[in-house]
């Protein structure tokens, strides 16, 4: 009987032992996957932030609520974690920051007049830029990034009866 | 018909013409125009005057305009502005409408004495307003008319500022509830925002000193969808109906707080669509009268309570006491067999009594409620 125990415990602590590295390698390699996703996103909304922030400086239009919407939305990007600590010590909150800078860069889209592109794959719906100056993105899929294809046809959702 | 409710509910009208369901009706503020809108894309315009003087005399509707909006699916909502002037339309195909009226040679109303002239100009977009992803649900003016709010099933309640000449401003985007907004409302006074949901909350934004929205409260105790909202208009409680076949009561117990004091249950054996709280008639003696709240929902019934203030205990009582509601009148099958999508009453003084509701039939009725003189 004690020695079933004893193969049954060592078998237990190899096994372990072994999902435990399995573990550590498939988690690393997916915080990296989500971390570059993320990033991947917020960089593309400092990056239209920071642009519509001086191009509203350089036309000394710093009361535009553009302005404000576009400060406010670095503001929000900056606060986003780019270091790693452990889960136990953060504090931010990280979808709830998520939400608020999607919210914001969606509050800076429309005062500009532009169609917003919402970078994150798999959430929302794909929508091509219709500004004329800038590039269309197919933002839907992950890997092509700068395609310059036609703008995406406008979803035709189900016509929801609530 | 119950025969011992103090209050009658007369049909005034049942307005045809939608060729597909009718979403919403909005009284217009300041006019004699009641708007209604349906999935068939449209809005229909209806004049209305009464007969005569008398209160219980006949009232007419006759239609004035059928806006073909351009909206390329349903519309579900409208909302007047304050004054009057201008039509706001939230469609399922993202959109928000700002029409106009464009000034047109006014035709002789018969009844001068209404010192309201029937013009038939063309409604004119003057404004998209886009942004939202999904089905748009509901639109609202502030009291003031200078705050527009819209909301959406992509879960975001958007606040704009209205500008001259229909130029909008969005001041906001709110992505706080986790699921689909059914209804936004502005508290009567104030500059405060309500938003009902698919995730069983409401929630209430205000505005920081750099005018930035934000959601300073969720009202959580519903158990299902939360469909509608109505303020009380001394703007001292908030009303919701909900899937859960509750109207549920919120009294403002602080400036930024809000705490449910009421549960009515047991009046709808379906989802409640759509309320509406209106200051209704009171008896001149009345003090604590806080107005008529009118409920309507898929089970094809109007319910009409009176609500009243709480008697102030002359202790400090811990535990605040509820207003108090009391059935007042009712219909059945308003329309049928069909869901009632709407009900709404009007804010115009002297047709405070009249109600309407927009239903699955595709028409608009319009009712009267009256105290049964003893």
């Amino acid at each position: 009987m004690w020695s079933k125990h004893r193969f049954y415990d060592n078998g237990y602590k190899d096994g372990f032992a072994h999902g435990r590295i399995h573990g550590l390698i498939e988690g690393r390699a997916l915080g990296r996957e989500k971390g570059f996703e993320m990033w991947e996103e917020l960089g593309f909304y400092e990056g239209v932030a920071a642009m519509w922030k001086a191009i509203y400086a350089r036309q000394g239009r710093q009361d535009d609520r553009g302005f404000h919407h576009a400060l406010q939305l670095l503001e929000l990007i900056s606060q986003f974690p780019r270091t790693n600590p452990s889960a136990e010590s953060s504090d931010v909150d990280i979808p709830k920051l998520f939400r608020q800078i999607r919210s914001r860069y969606k509050a800076l889209c429309a005062t500009l007049g532009v169609k917003a592109s919402l970078r994150a794959s798999g959430t929302g719906s794909p929508s091509a830029e219709e500004d004329g100056t800038e590039p269309s993105h197919d933002s839907g899929n992950g890997s092509k990034i700068w395609d310059l294809s036609s703008p995406a046809k406008s979803k035709t959702g189900q016509d929801l009866s609530f | 018909m119950n025969v011992d409710l103090p209050a009658t509910v007369e049909c005034l009208a049942e307005l045809e013409g939608h060729d597909d369901r009718a979403w919403h009706v909005a009284w217009n503020p300041t006019k004699p125009i009641l708007a209604s809108c349906s999935a068939d894309k449209t809005v229909r315009l209806y004049h209305y005057r009464q007969e005569t003087e008398a209160s219980s005399s006949a009232i007419a509707f006759n239609p004035v305009n059928t806006i073909q909006t351009g909206h390329t699916k349903t519309v579900r909502a409208v909302a007047w502005s304050p004054s009057g002037q201008t039509l706001a339309t939230a469609s399922f195909d993202t959109n928000i409408g700002i029409w106009e009226q464009e000034p047109a040679e006014d035709e002789e109303d018969e009844d001068d004495n209404a010192g309201y002239r029937v013009t038939t100009g063309e409604w004119e977009c003057m404004s998209l307003l886009e942004g939202h992803e999904t089905e748009c649900k509901s639109v609202a003016y502030s009291s003031s008319g200078s705050l527009l709010a819209s909301c959406s099933r992509d879960k975001t309640v958007w606040v704009w500022e209205v500008h001259p000449d229909a130029d909008f401003e969005c001041m906001g985007v709110m992505m706080e509830h986790s699921q689909d907004v059914k209804q936004v409302a502005w508290h009567p006074t104030e500059e405060i925002l309500a938003s009902a949901s698919y995730d069983d909350t409401i929630k209430l934004y205000i505005d920081d000193p750099s005018e930035d929205w934000f959601c300073f409260a969720t009202l959580t105790g519903h158990e299902s969808t939360v469909w509608s909202l109505a303020f009380s208009p001394n703007g001292r409680y908030l009303a919701s109906s909900s899937d859960d076949l509750t109207i549920r009561i919120w009294e403002r117990v602080e400036q930024h707080k809000w705490e449910c004091v009421k549960i009515i249950d047991g009046i709808h054996a379906r989802s409640i669509y759509s309320i509406s709280w209106g200051v209704g008639s009171k008896e001149l003696e009345d003090s604590d009268h806080l107005g008529w709240l009118a409920s309507t929902g898929g089970d094809g019934k109007i319910n009409v309570f009176e609500i009243k203030a709480p008697t102030t205990g002359s202790d400090s009582a811990s535990v605040r006491a509820p207003p108090s509601h009391r059935l007042i009148a009712q219909v059945q099958a308003a329309h049928d067999v069909h869901d009632i999508n709407c009900v709404s009453w009007c804010s115009r003084p002297g047709y405070e009594n009249l109600l309407a509701t927009a239903g699955d039939d595709g028409s608009v009725k319009v009712w009267r409620v009256a105290r049964i003189k003893q």
